[in-house]
């Protein structure tokens, strides 16, 4: 199996084909790869429970994408709970991941 | 899951990374966040390479100091702060007892900015033709996007 | 003259190596040290800065690089507490998922149609 990082680092609501990133990592996902989706700095944003693109959290994880957001972007933003489906995480775990090796990482 | 061991790539170890970074930094927060990642792959013992390139050639500039805040904004955001470049430095001398980082800024974007004779001790300036070295030797490349 | 400042924040900035987001010392600083009157408006994804549970904080090596206690918040604060009014649109707290209870006292919400007369109404306006 493949695997995939792909990293979230901007808010998409601001971008008009934004939410293409979730698309990408849906599509890696359903094409039976192993994904890895981390959100940090503007990116956690995703990760508020209620927010516009955290309604696509469902499909992702039915995509079988792992959803991790950064501990430190969280609390700067005031992000004190996540919805189901994201769990908190940090440097220490993406620097864990990317030690084991991805085929092809995509930082947004 | 990540520990499931393949035939492709991702199933070696992961020895040497590059992150291509051409943001700079006191308006973005890219550039902390790469040396939040460098921090933790040195501890792990991966080789990190990091090719500054546009306005991420200033984050090396050794002509950074400390400054002091407008007096009647003190009470809100201190008296002085942090600058990028120490924590740069300090990597760089970390990564002589933990493993190796390589900081190589491009020469065109150093010169065109007038900081190629301002790079702090430790920084290699290079060429575009590293980038590519770097990126061709790497068992993981990182590239951060130049956006705002 | 420009007496009457309209400056808005459309993208948070965070762990820049800035105490905070040098946009908006910038301007704290014209709210306390100006006669100008400044009135701040948070669009997009700035309406994030008056969410009032920031805790900007963070170690390399171990050493804090937010040597400042402070948030974007405490900046709007400041600069409500030296006259200036800061309004944030309703529509995109609703699309980041935020209620009026996640954000600091005396920030007004306004629809994204009173932008318009919000721009009508001052000398000068500055996005950062």
């Amino acid at each position: 199996m493949s695997r995939y990082l792909v990293v979230g680092s901007r808010d998409i609501t601001e971008y008009a084909g934004g939410e293409s990133l979730f698309d990408l990592a849906e599509s890696l996902g359903k094409n039976r790869g192993d994904v890895l989706l981390f959100l940090v700095e503007n990116g956690v944003l995703s990760a508020r429970e209620n927010s516009r693109t955290a309604r696509r959290i469902p499909d992702l994880q039915s995509a079988g994408v792992r959803i991790l957001a950064d501990d430190v972007s969280c609390r700067s933003r005031g992000i004190d709970h996540l919805p189901e489906g994201i769990r908190l995480s940090g440097m220490d775990e993406l620097a864990d991941a990317i030690a084991l090796g991805f085929d092809n990482i995509y930082w947004y | 899951m990540l520990t499931e061991e393949t035939e492709d790539r991702s199933s070696r170890k992961v020895r040497k990374v590059t992150m291509i970074l051409s943001t700079g930094s006191y308006m973005r927060e890219a550039p902390t966040t790469v040396l939040r990642l460098t921090e933790k792959l040195l501890e792990r013992g991966i080789e990190v390479n990091v090719w500054a390139f546009e306005e991420a050639v200033t984050l090396t500039n050794r002509d950074q100091i400390e400054h002091s805040e407008p007096p009647s904004l003190r009470k809100v955001i201190g008296d002085k702060h942090a600058y990028v470049g120490k924590f740069i430095d300090q990597l760089l001398r970390a990564g002589l007892h933990t493993s190796k980082l390589d900081w190589v800024t491009c020469i065109l974007c150093a010169q065109e900015r007038g900081v190629e004779k301002h790079q702090m001790n430790g920084v290699i300036v290079g060429t575009l033709g590293d980038l590519w070295k770097f990126v061709g030797n790497a068992d993981q490349v990182i590239a951060i996007p130049a956006y705002r | 003259m420009a007496n009457h400042v309209l400056v808005i924040f459309e993208k948070p900035i965070y762990l820049s190596f800035e105490p905070v987001d040098p946009h908006l010392f910038a301007t704290a600083l014209g709210t306390a040290d100006t006669p100008l009157e400044i009135s701040v408006l948070l669009k997009d994804s700035g309406v994030n800065y008056a969410v009032s549970k920031q805790q900007v904080s963070l170690k390399i090596l171990g050493q804090e690089v937010q040597e400042a206690d402070t948030t974007p918040a405490r900046l709007l604060a400041f600069m409500m507490e030296h006259g200036a009014r800061v309004r944030v649109v309703e529509e995109h707290l609703t699309a980041r998922g935020l209620d009026p209870g996640d954000l600091i006292d005396g920030v007004e919400r306004i629809s994204e149609g009173k932008i318009a007369r919000l721009v009508e109404e001052h000398d000068s306006v500055i996005v950062w």
